[in-house]
C-alpha cells in the first residue's frame, strides 16, 4: 500500500499488484470494444507500443486496430497513437473520441488535457514515479489509475530509457486486456526481427518487471471527482479571416521544452562565446548576456541537438533527460 | 463617362487595366500565351507610367509566393499566368485563398500538358476551380479589361477577401487585336479605390502572425469560413457590377445572356465561343428558330439558383466544355449545370460536349450543327447521351461505320 499521502486515506483503494493477471480478454474490463489512446512524443515509441499491443491481441484471437495521429513531424513533438480491441470485427474508422484507456508514456505530458474524452470509469496508465492516488488527484480523474516508473524498469532491464515497452506491460497488467504470455511473445518477435535476440530478451524482461511493479488504484466512490473535459474553441464565424493572429509572440505560450528527450549540457569553462549555438538554435533557447552564453532556456529548448552539433568546442553535449 | 477606344489585344487590355489599378507589387514569370501581359506591363514600369514593384521571379511558384508575401504585407497585388505556370503555382494558389489574401490574377487559358500544347482550353483554370479563388471567365478583350477592375473590387471587399482569377481564352482573345473601350485612369482608380489592407505585416506597431498551423481542431472552421466568403462574393458581385455599369455603361451579370429569354434551345459555354455562337443565333433566329445563349461569367462562385431559374421552361440545352473532368464522363461546366438544375428541380434535357481541347477550333457551322442536334432531341423526344460527347473528335472506322474508304489489303491476306 502506498504511503505518500500518509495513513488514514480510506477512500482510495490500492489494488494488489497484477490483480488482473489471470483474467485476460476484453470482457475483463466489461466492454465489447476497448479503445486505447497513447500519449507520447515523437521518438518515444508510442506508435510502436500500439502496434505491439495489436500484435499481442491478435495472438489472443481478438480483432484489433492500431493507428496514430501526428502533429508537426519532429522528434519530440506530441504524438497520439490508438488501439481498438474487440472480440468481433471492428469496422469503424472514426477517430477514437472516448477511449476506455489512456496511456501516458511521457511524464511531462501528464496534465488535465490527456483526460479528454476518457471515460469516467476508464483507465489512466501513466509513466511516473508517483502513486496512482497522486496522479488521480493531480488531474482529477475518477477512474482507475495505474502508474509505473518506466525509467527504473528500463534501467533494471539494461535498456535505454524508452518507456513504451514497460508501459505496455503496465497497461496489460493493469487492465487485464492481454495475457502476459501473448504480450511477451509479441514483444519478443518484434524485437528479435529488428534488433536481435538479446535485445528482444531484455524487452521481455522489461514487460515482466513492469508487470510486477505497476501500481493500481481507484476511488471507493467512482465518479466522485468528475469535471468537465471540454475546452471551448471558437466557431467558424468567430475566426479571423485566413487565421491571422493578432497576439504577437504567441509562440511564447508554447513550451517546446515539453518535447525534449535529451538536453544540451553547457560547460561554461569550455565555451569561447563564438555564439554559433545562439545563431543556430531554432527555439531561441541559448541565453546570453552581453555577448556571453549564460545557459540554456529549458522551458523552450526542445532538445534538437543543433547547438551541440555546431559548437566548435566541447561546451555543449546532449544528455538524455532523467 | 469619358472613354477612349483603343485597338488592343486581350493581353494588352489586361496589362492596361492592371496598370490602372496601380498595384504595389506585380510578380510574374512569362509563359505563352500570357507573356504579352507582362511584356506590356514591364514597359509601363520602365517608362515610369506606374509605380509598381515588378518582380520577375524565377518560376511561377516563386511568383505566387511573392504575391502572397506582398499581399500579406498589405499591398495591392496582381499577377498573370497560363497552363503549366498555373500548375506550378497551384500549391501557393491554395495558400493565397486560405490566407484570405485579395489579389487579381489574369489566367490566359491554355491546355495543360501532356501532350505538350500551347493553345487554348480551360483545363488550367478548372484544375484550381476548388482552390477558393473567385473565377471570372471572359468572352472577349473588353470583358477581360473590365473584369480585372471588377475582380479587384470584389476581391478586396472586406467581407470577401478572396483572390480572384480573370480567365480568358489564350490566342483567341489574348492575341486578337480588337477595339476596347478604355476608362480614364481617374475613373478606374475612383472605381477600385485605394487599397485597404486587411492585415499589414509591415505595421510593426500592430504585429500579427499569418499562415499559422491549423490542425484537426481548427482547419474545418477555416474552410467553412472560406465557403462563406464565396457566398459573400456571390452576394456582392451584382452590386459591384452595377457600380461598374454606372462608371462604364457596360453591364454584366453573373452570367451573360444572348436572346435567352424566349429561347427554347439553349447553348451554354464559357469564353469566346459564346460570342461566336451569337452570330449563329442571329442567323437561326432570322430563320424563325428560338435559340439563345447563356455564358457563365462567374464560375466561382457559381450562380446556381439564378442560372437554374433562367433555364426554367427551356426545351433542350447543350453545355459546351472546353475542359474534361476525366472519369466524371461529363465536363466541369456540365457537372455544374446538371447539378444546379437537379437541385432546383428544373428538368430539361442537357447534352454535354467536350470540345476545343488544345485549341481545336469550333466553327459557326459546328455550332449550327449543335442547335440542329438539340432540335432533333426535342422533336424525337430522345434523351441526350448521359456521358459527354467529344465534339469533332476523329472516330476510328469501327465507330464511323460505312464511311470506311480505305482497305488495308495486308490484313485481308492473313
Ligand atoms: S538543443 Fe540546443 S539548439 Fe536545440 S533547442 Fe535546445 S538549445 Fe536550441
Ligand atoms: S557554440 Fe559552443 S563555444 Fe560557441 S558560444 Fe555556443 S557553446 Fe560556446
Amino acid at each position: 500500500m502506498q504511503t505518500e499521502l500518509g495513513s488514514g486515506v480510506d477512500f482510495y483503494v490500492n489494488k494488489a499488484i497484477g490483480s488482473a493477471m489471470e483474467s485476460p480478454g476484453v470482457e475483463a474490463i466489461g466492454a465489447e470494444l476497448v479503445e486505447v489512446r497513447w500519449h507520447g512524443r515523437g521518438g518515444q515509441g508510442a506508435v510502436t507500443g500500439a502496434k505491439i499491443l495489436a500484435r499481442a491481441a491478435t495472438k489472443e484471437g481478438l480483432w484489433i486496430q492500431a493507428f496514430s495521429e501526428f502533429g508537426p513531424e519532429r522528434r519530440g513533438a506530441p504524438v497520439l497513437a490508438f488501439n481498438r480491441i474487440g472480440a468481433n470485427e471492428i469496422r469503424t474508422y472514426a477517430p477514437v473520441e472516448e477511449p476506455d484507456v489512456v496511456v501516458v508514456i511521457d511524464p511531462a505530458l501528464l496534465e488535465r488535457a490527456v483526460l479528454r474524452g476518457l471515460k469516467a470509469e476508464g483507465w489512466l496508465v501513466v509513466n511516473t514515479p508517483f502513486s496512482p492516488r497522486q496522479v488521480a488527484r493531480n488531474v482529477s480523474f475518477s477512474g482507475t489509475v495505474a502508474t509505473l516508473d518506466a525509467a527504473a524498469v528500463s534501467r533494471e532491464a539494461s535498456l535505454p530509457p524508452l518507456a513504451n515497452i514497460p508501459m505496455l506491460g503496465a497497461l496489460a497488467a493493469a487492465t487485464g486486456l492481454i495475457q502476459r504470455s501473448a504480450l511477451e511473445e509479441a514483444v519478443f518477435e518484434t524485437f528479435r526481427a529488428s534488433l536481435g535476440e538479446e535485445t528482444a530478451r531484455k524487452n521481455v524482461r522489461a514487460v515482466n518487471l513492469a508487470w510486477s511493479q505497476v501500481r493500481i488504484g481507484h476511488y471507493l466512490d467512482p465518479g466522485s471527482t468528475e469535471e468537465e473535459n471540454e475546452c471551448a474553441l471558437p466557431s467558424w464565424q468567430e475566426l479571423e479571416p485566413g487565421g491571422t493572429l493578432y497576439q504577437p509572440g504567441s509562440a511564447r505560450d508554447y513550451l517546446t521544452g515539453m518535447w525534449r528527450s535529451s538536453y544540451p549540457l553547457f560547460k561554461r569553462e569550455e565555451c569561447n562565446d563564438c555564439l554559433r549555438c545562439w545563431v543556430f538554435c531554432p527555439d531561441t533557447s541559448i541565453m546570453t548576456n552581453e555577448g556571453k552564453v549564460t545557459g540554456i532556456d529549458l522551458q523552450y529548448c526542445k532538445g534538437c541537438g543543433v547547438c551541440a552539433a555546431v559548437c566548435p568546442r566541447d561546451a555543449l553535449k546532449m544528455v538524455p533527460e532523467n | 463617362m469619358q472613354q477612349e477606344t483603343r485597338t488592343l489585344t486581350g493581353n494588352e487590355a489586361v496589362a492596361l487595366a492592371t496598370k490602372q489599378l496601380r498595384p504595389h507589387v506585380v510578380a510574374a514569370y512569362p509563359i505563352t500565351p500570357q507573356t504579352g501581359i507582362i511584356e506590356t506591363f514591364s514597359e509601363y514600369v520602365s517608362n515610369g507610367e506606374v509605380d509598381t514593384e515588378l518582380v520577375l521571379a524565377e518560376s511561377e511558384h516563386s511568383a505566387m509566393s511573392i504575391c502572397v508575401g506582398a499581399a500579406a504585407a498589405g499591398s495591392r497585388v496582381a499577377t498573370a499566368t497560363s497552363s503549366q505556370g498555373l500548375a506550378l503555382m497551384a500549391e501557393i494558389v491554395y495558400i493565397a485563398a486560405g490566407m484570405r489574401l485579395p489579389m487579381v490574377m489574369a489566367v490566359t487559358n491554355r491546355a495543360l500538358s501532356g501532350p505538350l500544347n500551347i493553345h487554348c482550353d480551360h483545363s488550367d483554370s478548372m484544375m484550381v476551380r476548388d482552390s477558393g479563388w473567385i473565377q471570372i471567365f471572359c468572352r472577349d478583350a473588353q470583358e477581360a479589361y473590365d473584369s480585372i477592375l471588377i475582380a479587384t473590387r470584389l476581391s478586396e471587399k472586406q467581407s470577401v477577401r478572396l483572390p480572384a482569377m480573370v480567365c480568358y481564352d489564350g490566342f483567341f482573345v489574348s492575341h486578337n487585336l480588337t477595339p476596347v473601350q478604355i476608362l480614364t485612369d481617374e475613373s478606374v482608380f475612383s472605381f477600385v479605390g485605394p487599397f485597404k489592407a486587411g492585415v499589414d505585416l509591415l505595421d510593426t506597431l500592430h504585429p500579427a502572425t499569418m499562415g499559422a498551423l491549423a490542425l484537426q481542431n481548427y482547419y474545418l472552421e477555416f474552410k467553412r469560413a472560406q465557403a462563406e466568403a464565396m457566398r459573400q462574393a456571390l452576394d456582392w458581385a451584382p452590386q459591384i457590377q452595377e457600380e461598374f455599369r454606372l462608371v462604364s455603361g457596360r453591364s454584366y451579370g453573373m452570367f451573360q445572356q444572348y436572346r435567352l429569354e424566349d429561347a427554347q434551345l439553349v447553348l451554354i459555354a464559357l469564353g469566346s465561343v459564346s460570342r461566336t455562337a451569337e452570330v449563329v443565333v442571329d442567323r437561326l433566329r432570322s430563320a424563325g428558330w428560338k435559340v439563345g445563349i447563356l455564358a457563365p461569367r462567374f464560375y466561382r462562385p457559381f450562380p446556381r439558383a439564378e442560372l437554374s431559374s433562367a433555364l426554367v421552361g427551356k426545351r433542350a440545352i447543350a453545355v459546351l466544355d472546353r475542359a474534361d473532368s476525366c472519369g466524371a464522363f461529363t465536363g466541369p461546366l456540365g457537372l455544374e449545370v446538371k447539378s444546379a438544375l437537379f437541385d432546383h428541380g428544373v428538368t430539361v434535357p442537357v447534352w454535354n460536349m467536350i470540345y476545343g481541347l488544345g485549341g481545336r477550333n469550333i466553327t459557326e457551322q459546328d455550332i449550327e450543327g449543335i442547335f440542329f442536334q438539340l432540335l432533333k432531341i426535342v422533336q424525337t423526344g430522345t434523351a441526350p447521351p448521359e456521358d459527354a460527347d467529344y465534339f469533332g473528335v476523329r472516330e476510328g472506322p469501327a465507330e464511323a461505320g460505312g464511311s470506311q474508304k480505305w482497305v488495308e489489303v495486308s490484313t485481308l491476306r492473313n
